[in-house]
C-alpha cells in the first residue's frame, strides 16, 4: 500500500468515526470542552506558581505556556487521532489483534488509528494558548515541534506498548511507561540537571516533545533542531521495527467479536 | 439494616484489589516519577533557602507525598465503573436488591482505598524517607490523623459517587472525574500547600471542600497541632453532610429516570 492509499484510508476512517462522535454531538462537546478546562486548570496552577516564585532557572510563566501548548497539541494530534498507539499492548493481551490480521491494510497504521474525541479539546486548547504565547516568528517552529512531538508520543507509545509481544502482560506496564512521559514532557526541562537531562532527552526522551522545543524558542540551534528531528525520526523506526518483530510472536486469542 | 452485608462488599473489594496487586506497581511507578520531578522543582526554588512559608524542602516532599497518597486512594476511576455499571444495566437490578447503593459504593470505595493506602502508605514513606530523610513527627498524633483521613476518604467517595450517578443524564461521565481530579490538584493543594499560593486566593481556598480532602491531611501530618485537627474535622462533617445531601438528591432524581426509561 502506498501512502496515498494509506492517506485515504485513515481520512476515511476518521470521517466515520467522526460521523459516529455526532451521533451525541452533546457527549461530544462535553467531553471535548472537559478536556480544553482540564488544562486550563493545568496552566492556571502554573500561573499561580510563578505568580509566587518569579521563574524557574530562568523559566517563567510565558516559557511554561508555550511548553504546554505543545505537548497538548501533540498529545491532541496522538491521542485524538492515533489513540490506540497506546492500546496495542491490551489487544496484544486479549489477542485482539487477529481482526487487523485479516484485513488487506497496513497493520500497524489501522491497529493506531483510532479517534478520541476528548482529546480535541487539548489539540483546541494548544491552538488557542499557541496563539497568545508562541511569538509570530516562532509560528512555525510551533508547528513543527508539535507535528514531531505527536509522532513521538505516537512511536513511543508503539514502543513500549510492543513489548507487551515479549512479555505478554503489559499493559500496565505500558500504560504507566506513557503517563509517565507525558508528566516529564509537561514539566520545564531547566529543572532537570546532568545525566538525568541527558536521559530524558535521548533516552526516555519526553524533554524532546516539548522541553527541547521551548529551549529552541529561546535560543535556536540548527545542532538541537537536528538533535530533534534525528531523535524523533530514531523513535519512529524503532516502533515499526519493534511492532512488526513482535507480530511474528503473536498468537491469537481465538476471540469471536462482534464489531460495529 | 445490618451492617454486615457492607463490611463484606468492602473485604471483597479490598481482596480484589489484592489480587490484581501488579497494577499497583505501574501506580508506585507513577508515583516515583510525580515525587522526583516535583524534588527537583523545590531544589530549584528552595536554592540555598532553608525554609518557605514554614516549611523545609523536606516537609514539603513529605507533603508531596501525603498529597499523592490521598490522590492514589480517593477512587475517582471508579466513577468510569459507575458509568458501565448504569449504563450496562445493572443499576436498574440494584435497585430490587435488598443493599443501599450508596452505601454499597461507599463501601466498595472504603475496601479500595485501605489497600491502597497500606501498599501506597508504605511505598510513600520509603520514597518521601529515601528523597529527603525523616521530618519531625510524633507518633502521638497517629489517632487523629487516622480520623482526619478517614474523612478526606468520605468526601473524595461522596464526590466520586455523584460524579458517577450523574451517567444517569449524560453518556460518559470521564469529563467531570478530570475537573474534578485538576480542582483537588489546584484548588485542594495537591502539589504545594495554600501558603506558597498568592495570598488573594488562600481564603477562596480555604472553604472549599477540596481544602478538606487535600491540603488538611497533608499538612496536618508535616504541622501536627490539636487546633488545627478540630477546624479540619468541623470542616470535614459540614461537606460530608453536604456532599451527602447532594447525593442522595441525585441518587432519588436518577431512580426516577430510571423508571422512564425503563431501565
Amino acid at each position: 500500500m502506498g501512502v496515498r492509499s494509506n492517506f485515504a484510508f485513515i481520512v476515511k476512517y476518521f470521517q466515520l468515526e467522526l460521523a459516529a462522535a455526532m451521533e451525541y454531538k452533546a457527549n461530544f462537546l462535553i467531553q471535548s470542552v472537559g478536556m480544553f478546562f482540564n488544562d486550563v486548570f493545568w496552566v492556571f496552577f502554573w500561573w499561580l506558581f510563578f505568580q509566587r516564585f518569579g521563574n524557574l532557572n530562568g523559566w517563567g510563566f510565558n516559557e511554561v505556556a508555550i511548553l504546554w501548548a505543545i505537548t497538548t497539541t501533540s498529545f491532541g494530534l496522538c491521542s485524538g487521532f492515533f489513540n490506540s498507539s497506546g492500546k496495542i499492548a491490551r489487544h496484544i493481551e486479549e489477542g485482539k489483534l487477529d481482526y487487523y490480521l485479516t484485513l488487506p491494510k497496513n497493520v500497524l497504521l489501522h491497529v493506531i488509528s483510532r479517534f478520541n474525541y476528548p482529546a480535541i479539546g487539548d489539540l483546541a486548547f494548544g491552538i488557542c494558548v499557541a496563539f497568545f504565547f508562541v511569538p509570530a516568528q516562532h509560528a512555525w517552529l510551533f508547528v513543527v515541534s508539535s507535528l514531531l512531538g505527536a509522532l513521538m508520543l505516537i512511536s513511543f507509545g508503539i514502543v513500549v506498548n510492543s513489548l507487551g509481544f515479549w512479555f505478554g502482560r503489559f499493559k500496565e506496564a505500558a500504560s504507566a511507561s506513557r503517563d509517565c512521559f507525558l508528566i516529564i514532557s509537561s514539566y520545564p526541562l531547566s529543572i532537570f540537571g546532568g545525566l538525568t537531562k541527558f536521559f530524558i532527552i535521548f533516552i526516555f526522551p519526553a524533554g524532546m516533545v516539548s522541553g527541547v522545543p521551548v529551549a529552541l524558542m529561546r535560543d535556536f540551534s540548527w545542532v538541537w533542531m537536528g538533535y530533534m528531528v534525528g531523535v524523533t525520526l530514531g523513535f519512529f523506526l524503532l516502533a515499526i521495527g519493534m511492532f512488526y518483530a513482535g507480530l511474528k510472536r503473536y498468537e491469537s486469542g481465538n476471540t469471536i467479536m462482534m464489531r460495529g | 439494616m445490618s451492617l454486615v452485608k457492607y463490611w463484606h462488599v468492602a473485604k471483597a473489594e479490598f481482596h480484589h484489589e489484592l489480587t490484581h496487586s501488579s497494577n499497583s506497581i505501574v501506580w508506585a511507578t507513577i508515583l516515583f516519577v510525580i515525587i522526583f520531578v516535583f524534588l527537583q522543582i523545590w531544589k530549584t526554588v528552595y536554592g540555598t533557602k532553608d525554609t518557605i512559608e514554614g516549611f523545609t524542602i523536606a516537609q514539603m516532599i513529605w507533603y508531596l507525598a501525603i498529597a499523592e497518597l490521598n490522590t492514589f486512594s480517593n477512587g475517582s476511576h471508579n466513577v468510569e465503573d459507575m458509568e458501565k455499571e448504569i449504563q450496562s444495566g445493572n443499576f436498574s437490578l440494584s435497585l430490587l436488591k435488598p443493599i443501599n447503593f450508596i452505601a454499597m459504593w461507599m463501601s466498595k470505595l472504603f475496601g479500595y482505598a485501605t489497600f491502597v493506602t497500606l501498599f501506597f502508605g508504605a511505598f510513600a514513606v520509603v520514597l518521601a524517607y529515601l528523597f529527603v530523610g525523616p521530618i519531625p513527627f510524633s507518633f502521638a498524633s497517629i489517632p487523629f490523623l487516622l480520623v482526619i483521613f478517614a474523612g478526606a476518604l468520605a468526601l473524595n467517595f461522596l464526590f466520586v459517587i455523584i460524579y458517577g450517578l450523574s451517567a444517569l443524564w449524560l453518556e460518559q461521565t470521564h469529563a467531570l472525574a478530570w475537573i474534578h481530579t485538576k480542582f483537588m490538584f489546584i484548588l485542594g493543594g495537591m502539589f504545594m500547600p495554600f501558603e506558597m499560593y498568592p495570598a488573594w486566593i488562600q481564603p477562596i481556598l480555604h472553604k472549599l471542600p477540596f481544602a478538606f480532602a487535600m491540603y488538611g491531611p497533608a499538612k496536618l501530618f508535616v504541622h501536627f497541632s490539636v487546633a488545627e485537627f478540630f477546624r479540619i474535622l468541623l470542616g470535614q462533617a459540614l461537606w460530608i453532610v453536604a456532599l451527602l445531601g447532594i447525593a442522595l438528591m441525585v441518587y432519588k432524581r436518577g431512580v426516577r429516570e430510571v423508571s422512564i426509561n425503563g431501565g
